[in-house]
């Protein structure tokens, strides 16, 4: 074990972008590096580079910046090719892991995991899926393009083709051909979900390859419950994440919105999302007007450090994940579960998996803002209700346990 | 040719009981003399029985030792034409057929020669036959093509070629050419000139457009006043796609037809404000002469670069040729006409400090762009006492900065222990030229170049450097290794390489560029093809040996893969020490031109330059 060498590949760097993948992957690195273990962290870059290098170092020596980026985000294809086979070749070459770990080709290129197998053909490739990018072009989110975001159950070139009117079925077969060439030369691909590994065992995966790992909590001490006031109930309620269409926070908006008078009077939403600034005018302004609207009960509070995530987790009663896509394992449910947080979820995917209904929170009909406002209701009407369900949280799988897993069962 | 074939004649056939061979059948029409040195017999001839009947010209000339003239060949150009109204009269068939002869032969002589003094045989097989010449007249203008009703257009161009051959641009000064106006010509043929720059003594670079769908030009040459000619533009030029040209003459051309055009046009006798004239000539053989406004090119040459550059497409198969025909003869023109019209400098020499007596080293940094980091330098050096024996040589390279550089000079002087002097050459002399200026009034026989940008990680790197330098043999030039703000390699020597997308260009490479430092082996030294001239060490005699760096480069590029590369040739090696550290904040001293795409054609320029210097030895040292 302590001739390993693991190289860790995301498509982002945290301190440049904190969606969940990135996080995951760079919690990892941080936890090997922590117990001791020989690692490196190669993030993907938008920025660039002193002197046309494909390589800089952010923070340590360590953790490496990749100044790389895609020409073709159908077939994941590389921007710059010679980045691959030169450069990418040479660290490999250079630092000769044992395991590389992809996190994510996006960005970057599925040609990544070809060139480890050119260079190293002994070492062991492992691929951690963060969403469905492989399965579906529309950013991988099995969700029709479209005003109505419909749900997809299931790929096929022909069902993709008619989403994608301007590409052939057989553009869609070529691609799945592809992509499963590529993904032929993984070892093991790791899910923080069982719901992901249904759908990619659906789609062709060998179950055999696949392993749940769930995306390891650092160590906190759940803060002691909020001394409530007389005649207060629990009602913070707060958004953690991305906000974009995908992630229902209209929906949530919504359902505030048509809480009944009496309701409103006893409740508080606190939205700590990113990105609004980066989305459609059209749902910016949906939003806005929505913001305003409910202006009384409803502060956006604007993006977060995960080192405050503790300090916000203590001031809610309620995490709410309203997402209108399948999700993975959303990092902010094991992060509400460690800091002893309820959840209120959508009833599809990823969430309905990790959250379980009247024990550790509730689910409400995915996109039903009507649902969610009555699950809302009798969430603050019970008064005993949260305390029940703190109780029922099981504590959420370790950083140290995470990074252990993935180097005894994985590596 | 000349082998037998199946008679051609209907008529001959006709008569096969002729037992005799045929004869050759041959008429000359006319013998002319062309702009009074070329002459020009044209007729018809042909066998009935060969394929092909050869031509003899001879000259007979008076002979002091034998009283029989002597006949000497006189060396001539045939052209075949076709003729119908021979294949009629004969009744010949057979496609292709071309029985109409112009022979064109040079005439140095003053006096016209009499048809006695030349003899015309035609020869086919066995068989021979003496032609009966008329007197020579003058031709001139349609007369050139007189029995030529039936020839096909690429005959007449054919001729035109021969008379171009034969008598160079003389061929567009042939008295009474048909002369279209610029709205005759325009009917047929549509253009129009964005640039026309003239480099005086080199040549001319034109740009536009020209649509000529039906390929009615033959030529197309730019004549000056004084009657000299630039060669044949429309052959050799760079054509390329444009559509805005294409949408407001739409239907005149295919879609295909590419009406971008420049060209570069050598023109060594170039007068500075010489008189220039466009002489369009058809396959017809008219002439079209219009008046063009040159734009002569003064000595800063940045907007001329870019206009040579703009529409120079990097890829495709024709992008080498391009820029060997056009784009560097153009550049290269452009930067010796700069360097020669700015004369000589007037430089300036200021000393801060104490001057360094009998130094032990120069170190010569030159500024372009901001000059704070002489302060930046001056501030690390003054901890190292290696300074007190270095004449430390800032070259301004930069007039823009003049003015607050100098009291600037004199406040930091004032503030650090560290003397240096300050050289200004007036103007912008490129990294090249700086240098090269640096090292003239460098009084120590060692050199060190050394960027702006370029900042020690700790005190007595010069003298650590200078003493593993003693150690090592057949020494060129030392660089040591230099790595970027965030500790990741910049430097550690210089390799080559080709990219596909640039075809047969060798361009730099600094391999381990951007990697930690941990992740590369490294030796205490290493020998290295090249190595950067951001920090290089070399001795004084070696560098003026080969002539310092070279000042053909524009703009700072392969100066010092050149240097390197004169010396590997001259027998010495390049050493990179792994062991010793600088700091190089690489490309913060350059941001010269914001047009990234202009700055990468001029690099791809160098490079190309530097190939054609030293393709074959990179060759060697990469296998």
């Amino acid at each position: 074990m302590s001739e390993q060498r693991i190289l860790i590949v995301s498509h982002g760097h945290p301190d440049h972008s904190k969606g969940g993948a990135e996080v995951a992957a760079y919690n990892l690195f941080k936890e090997f590096e922590r117990q001791g273990l020989d690692t490196v962290f190669l993030a993907r870059t938008d920025q660039p580079s002193h002197g046309g290098s494909a390589f800089s170092t952010i923070n340590t020596d360590r953790e490496i910046l990749f100044h790389t980026h895609m020409s073709d985000f159908f077939l994941f294809q590389s921007g710059n090719k010679k980045h691959i086979w030169q450069d990418f070749r040479g660290l490999l070459e250079k630092y000769r892991p044992t395991v590389v770990h992809f996190h994510h080709y996006i960005h970057m290129g599925l040609e990544l995991i070809r060139e480890v197998k050119n260079t190293l053909p002994d070492a062991r490739i492992v691929l951690t899926l963060h969403e469905y990018l492989a399965i579906c072009a529309n950013n991988g989110q099995m969700v029709k393009p479209g005003k109505q975001m419909k749900l997809c159950y299931k790929s096929s070139p022909i069902d993709c083709a008619r989403c994608f009117p301007e590409r052939s079925a057989a553009d869609f077969f070529l691609r799945e051909k592809y992509i499963k060439s590529v993904f032929d030369l993984v070892d093991v691909f790791v899910s923080p979900s069982h719901f992901l590994i249904d759908r990619y065992k659906n789609w062709g995966i060998p179950e055999e390859k696949m392993v749940m790992i769930e995306n390891g909590q650092p160590e906190v001490e759940a803060p002691p419950p909020r001394i409530l006031a007389d005649s207060e109930v629990h009602g913070r309620f707060a958004f953690f994440g991305q906000i974009n269409p995908f992630k229902g926070v209209d929906v949530l908006l919504e359902a505030f919105k048509i809480l009944p008078e009496e309701v409103k009077e006893k409740v508080h939403l606190d939205i700590h999302g990113a990105n609004l600034e980066g989305q459609s005018e059209e749902f910016q302004e949906k939003i806005h007007k929505l913001l305003e609207e409910l202006s009384d009960l409803v502060t956006l509070q604007g993006p977060y450090e995960s080192h405050e995530v503790g300090r916000l987790m203590e001031q809610t009663d309620w995490a709410v994940i309203p997402s209108v896509w399948w999700e993975n394992s959303p990092m902010v449910i094991q992060e509400a579960f460690n800091h002893g947080v309820p959840m209120i979820g959508s009833d599809i995917g990823g969430m309905s998996e990790k959250i379980t209904a009247g024990e550790t929170g509730e689910t409400f009909r995915a996109r039903s803002a009507l649902d969610l406002s009555k699950k809302i209701q009798k969430l603050v009407s019970n008064i005993t209700l949260r305390d029940e369900y703190v109780k029922n949280l099981k504590e959420p799988l370790k950083m140290w346990d995470c990074a252990g897993k993935h180097v005894v069962e994985i590596y | 040719m000349g082998g037998k074939v199946r008679l051609f004649s209907k008529a001959f056939t006709n008569t096969a009981e002729v037992v005799l061979p045929d004869p050759v059948r041959v008429w000359v029409d006319v013998c002319g003399v062309v702009n009074e040195r070329h002459l020009l017999i044209q007729g018809w001839a042909f066998h009935p029985g060969h394929a092909e009947v050869d031509f003899e010209l001879t000259l007979a000339e008076e002979s002091e030792s034998s009283r029989k003239p002597k006949a000497t060949a006189l060396p001539h150009t045939v052209l075949r034409t076709t003729r119908l109204d021979v294949n009629k009269h004969f009744e010949l068939e057979g496609e292709g057929s071309q029985w109409g002869f112009s022979l064109l032969t040079d005439w140095p002589h003053d006096q016209l020669p009499s048809p006695e003094q030349l003899a015309l045989n035609v020869v086919a097989g066995q068989e021979r036959c003496v032609v009966e010449l008329k007197p020579f007249s003058t031709l001139s203008g349609e007369e050139l093509f007189g029995h030529c009703t039936t020839w096909r257009g690429e005959e007449k161009l054919r001729l035109k070629r021969a008379l171009h051959r034969h008598m160079g641009n003389k061929v567009f000064e042939i008295p009474g050419l048909r002369k279209l106006s610029e709205e005759q010509l325009k009917q047929k043929v549509n253009w129009h000139w964005e640039n026309l720059l003239s480099v005086p003594g080199k040549g001319l670079f034109l740009a536009g457009w020209l649509l000529d769908g039906q390929q009615e030009l033959s030529a197309l040459v730019i004549r000056t006043a004084d009657g000299t000619y630039s060669r044949n533009l429309l052959e050799d030029s760079v054509c390329y796609p444009r559509p805005d040209v294409l949408e407001a003459f739409s239907g005149s051309v295919d879609a295909s037809y590419q009406p971008g055009l420049y060209v570069w046009a050598d023109m060594p006798h170039l007068m500075e404000r010489a008189q220039l004239e466009l002489v369009f000539v058809t396959r017809e053989g008219a002439v079209c002469e219009l008046p063009i406004q040159q734009k002569v090119v003064g000595h800063d040459i940045t907007l001329a670069s870019q206009q040579v550059l703009v529409n120079f497409q990097i890829g495709g198969r024709d992008y080498e040729n391009n820029m060997q025909q056009h784009v560097g003869p153009a550049l290269a023109a452009l930067w010796q006409h700069r360097n020669a019209s700015l004369g000589e400098l007037e430089v300036e020499q200021l000393q801060f400090g104490p001057k360094v007596e009998s130094p032990k080293r120069s170190v010569i940094v030159p500024l372009y762009g901001r000059y704070d980091f002489l302060l930046h330098q001056v501030a690390q050096f003054t901890n190292d006492s290696d300074f007190a024996e270095t004449e430390l040589i800032y070259v301004l390279d930069d007039p823009r900065l003049y003015n607050e550089f100098i009291p600037f000079c004199h406040d930091t002087s004032k503030l650090f222990p560290v003397s240096f002097r300050v050289i200004y050459g007036g103007r912008n002399l490129g990294y090249a030229g700086a240098n090269n200026l640096g090292a003239r009034f460098a009084q120590a026989n060692k050199l060190v170049l050394l960027n702006s940008d370029v900042i020690p990680s700790a005190p007595g790197w010069l003298s650590r450097i200078e003493e593993k330098v003693e150690g090592l043999d057949d020494v060129g030039v030392v660089a040591p290794k230099l790595v970027f703000d965030d500790g990741t390699i910049q430097h550690v020597g210089i390799s080559f390489a080709k990219d596909p997308r640039f075809g047969d260009l060798w361009l730099n490479e600094h391999p381990g560029k951007g990697n930690p430092e941990w992740l590369l082996k490294q030796e205490a030294v290493t020998e290295s093809p090249a190595v950067t001239g951001a920090c290089m060490f070399i001795d004084k005699a070696l560098y003026d040996l080969v002539g310092g760096l070279d000042e053909t480069y524009v703009l700072g590029d392969f100066e010092d893969t050149d240097l390197c590369l004169k010396l590997r040739k001259a027998g010495y090696r390049h050493y990179v020490l792994g062991d010793e550290k600088l700091y190089h904040l690489e490309r913060q001293s350059q941001d010269l031109f914001d047009n990234r795409d202009w700055k990468f054609k001029i690099t791809l320029y160098n490079a190309w330059q530097h190939t054609e210097r030293w393709g074959d030895l990179i060759e060697e040292l990469v296998a």
